[in-house]
């Protein structure tokens, strides 16, 4: 994301992101927090797609950005922030559904885990908390609808989803975070795509037509 | 299936799909773009795909809440400034900031309001240096001598309001201090002079009068161990406003101004030792350096106004010499029909430079070439290749999907 302004060139934020890694790992606090406000909201949107619950998300968001904290002088400079520290997040993912019970290559429906309830209503909660000012009401209610829906993906399709669509990496970073060609993501794209899009078509009770999403 | 996933080729179609998904990135027209996946086989569904990846893309994305954001970038803070040392820093500044009571610094830092924080800083506290350095940044971020003339103004009145905090706090008023408030006033000089504005160059003069004036009531009120060094710098910037007016060259540069801090040294065919009322009092004439009998009885007043002569002498500069509008009043050895250097060496900046901070203050100089340094410096530019993508944006603000035969239902 290249904040927002359409004239900024990638290769500008890439600049200016290494020049913040180097002052960041050099102590500079203001420049860690600008690596924090460029980040927090993609990592934060990967984590809340993943878990589906804001608490749980608030805490697996601050884990990632201690690792990356305390990690920073490991980190090789590659041309981006972007997939190593998303990778992070992945892992942080992926640590806390075993710590909870639940194994990552599993579909994560809600059904099978036996409490559905439970789910749509941190789902809904999720939403409602939300500052709809900024997220438009139907978004808001959309976004509730497709990440329940993603929750019956495979674990690699909502890694994804969640790393292209949510948090906004491209192909080829998302590739990096997950140490996969990118020809292998862009057939779990599309492979993602069709299994969501089918579920989309279940949850609403019928199998989609041809040409029609809902 | 699973297999031809993880496969590293990736399939047409999975090609295809994404294509299209570059192609609304890079902003060209929805309807192009489904058109041309229509072409293949309806099977393939890749315009409903393509919809709602675009769909995913406008709505996935979510925002922290904002009382956690501020939370962590404050806990986040703390932790960096535990375990990080500053190191191979090239800023002077930073390495003075005194690494400690995290909490505090963390949370100004965190909220961004440090600068603003720290105007109120003292000299001998501990956000004294960021506010010296954000000093710095906007001088060095002022482009033109206006600019320039303008902060200076600004940092000439922080350093004046400084120096009354400190006496007013008890606080004894270190030399270093002094210099940097007589430093502040002739970089204030030397922009004003270098923006070419003669409204400037008045208030400028302006601002030096009533530092000295300042100064002047300071010394009157501080405990005597303080007066000496107040009534001094109220003199020196008179000098300075006095030479600046009379002949619009440079004033002293400040390595050459000795400094009299303290005591007034025993000098010889002194007068009076004791400068403070002398200097408030004696009536000098507008011209620069002090010439006519008066300066005799100020032996402070003389080595200021010739630090380069021979003997630190008092003696009273000959009548005709004094009347020469600014020269030298000791026995200087230079030439009297040189360009008038008011008491002193012609000093090596010209009129129209406009100087980053003045040399007194070697780490401001730092810093500021620090700053331009680093903004300067070029960076390398990684070869990215224009990344394919990208966020996508939905076709328009609702992400309906064109395909739709029936459009009546928004997604």
């Amino acid at each position: 994301m290249n904040d927002h302004d359409p004239m900024r060139t990638d290769a500008d934020t890439a600049t200016d992101e290494h020049r913040l890694v180097e002052a960041a790992r050099q102590g500079d606090g203001g420049a860690f927090g600008q690596l924090y406000q460029r980040y927090v909201d993609r990592v934060y949107s990967f984590v809340v797609f993943r878990v589906r619950d804001r608490t749980v998300a608030e805490d697996l968001t601050q884990d990632v950005f201690l690792q990356v904290l305390r990690g920073l002088d490991a980190f090789d400079w590659r041309g981006s922030l972007a997939p190593w520290m998303l990778r992070i997040a992945r892992n942080t993912v992926v640590d806390h559904w075993r710590r909870s019970g639940r194994r990552a290559e599993r579909t994560m429906t809600a059904v099978e885990a036996g409490d559905e309830d439970d789910e749509d209503s941190r789902i809904d909660r999720m939403v409602a908390e939300e500052d709809t000012g900024i997220l438009r009401a139907e978004h808001a209610l959309d976004r509730a609808r497709l990440v329940r829906a993603a929750a019956h993906l495979t674990e690699l399709q909502q890694q994804v989803v969640a790393l292209r669509f949510a948090s906004g990496l491209s192909i080829r970073e998302t590739a990096d975070t997950m140490g996969r060609s990118e020809g292998a993501i862009k057939n779990l794209q599309h492979h993602a795509l069709r299994a969501l899009r089918h579920q989309l078509g279940s949850d609403a009770g019928e199998a989609p037509p041809a040409g029609d999403v809902e | 299936m699973k297999r031809a996933t993880l496969m590293n080729s990736s399939e047409p179609q999975a090609d295809r799909l994404q294509e299209a998904l570059d192609r609304l990135t890079a902003g060209e027209a929805p309807a192009a773009v489904w058109r041309d996946l229509e072409q293949g086989r309806p099977e393939d569904d890749l315009a409903p795909l393509t919809s709602l990846a675009a769909r995913l893309a406008a709505v996935a994305p979510a925002t922290v809440p904002p009382v956690f954001r501020a939370n962590l970038q404050a806990r986040l803070q703390t932790e960096l400034a535990a375990i990080r040392r500053p190191r191979n820093s090239r800023s002077a500044w930073r390495r003075l900031v005194p690494r400690l009571a995290g909490a505090a610094m963390a949370v100004v830092l965190a909220l961004g309001t440090t600068v603003a924080v720290s105007a109120n800083s003292l000299p001998g506290e501990m956000l004294y240096t960021m506010k010296r350095a954000a000093e710095d940044v906007r001088l060095a971020l002022a482009v033109t001598p206006r600019l320039r003339a303008r902060v200076h103004f600004d940092i000439a009145r922080a350093r004046l309001e400084e120096v009354q905090a400190l006496v007013s706090r008890g606080v004894a008023v270190d030399a270093a201090v002094i210099d940097a408030l007589i430093a502040a006033h002739e970089g204030l000089l030397s922009a004003a002079r270098g923006a070419g504005d003669p409204d400037l160059m008045a208030s400028a003069a302006g601002t030096l009068s009533r530092a000295e004036d300042g100064l002047a009531i300071l010394a009157a009120t501080a405990p005597a161990g303080d007066r000496a060094e107040l009534d001094q710098a109220a003199a020196d910037l008179r000098r300075l406003a006095e030479s600046s007016a009379a002949t619009g060259t440079s004033p002293i540069a400040p390595a050459e101004r000795p400094r009299v801090i303290g005591p007034t040294p025993a000098l010889p065919a002194a007068g009076a030792t004791d400068t403070p009322a002398l200097t408030a009092t004696s009536p000098l004439p507008t011209t620069a350096g002090a010439s006519g009998p008066a300066a005799a009885s100020s032996p402070t007043l003389a080595l200021l106004a010739s630090p380069y002569a021979p003997t630190a002498t008092a003696t009273v500069p000959a009548p005709a010499v004094a009347t020469l509008p600014s020269a030298p009043p000791a026995g200087r050895p230079s030439d009297p029909v040189a360009p008038p250097a008011p008491g002193g060496p012609v000093a090596t900046s010209e009129p129209s430079r406009v100087d980053p901070p003045t040399p007194v203050n070697p780490e401001a100089n730092a810093r500021a070439t620090d700053l331009a340094r680093k903004t300067s410096e070029p960076e390398p530019t990684k070869a990215n290749t224009p990344r394919p993508g990208r966020p996508l944006q939905p076709p328009g603000p609702t992400s309906e999907p064109p395909p739709e035969p029936t459009a009546g239902d928004a997604p």
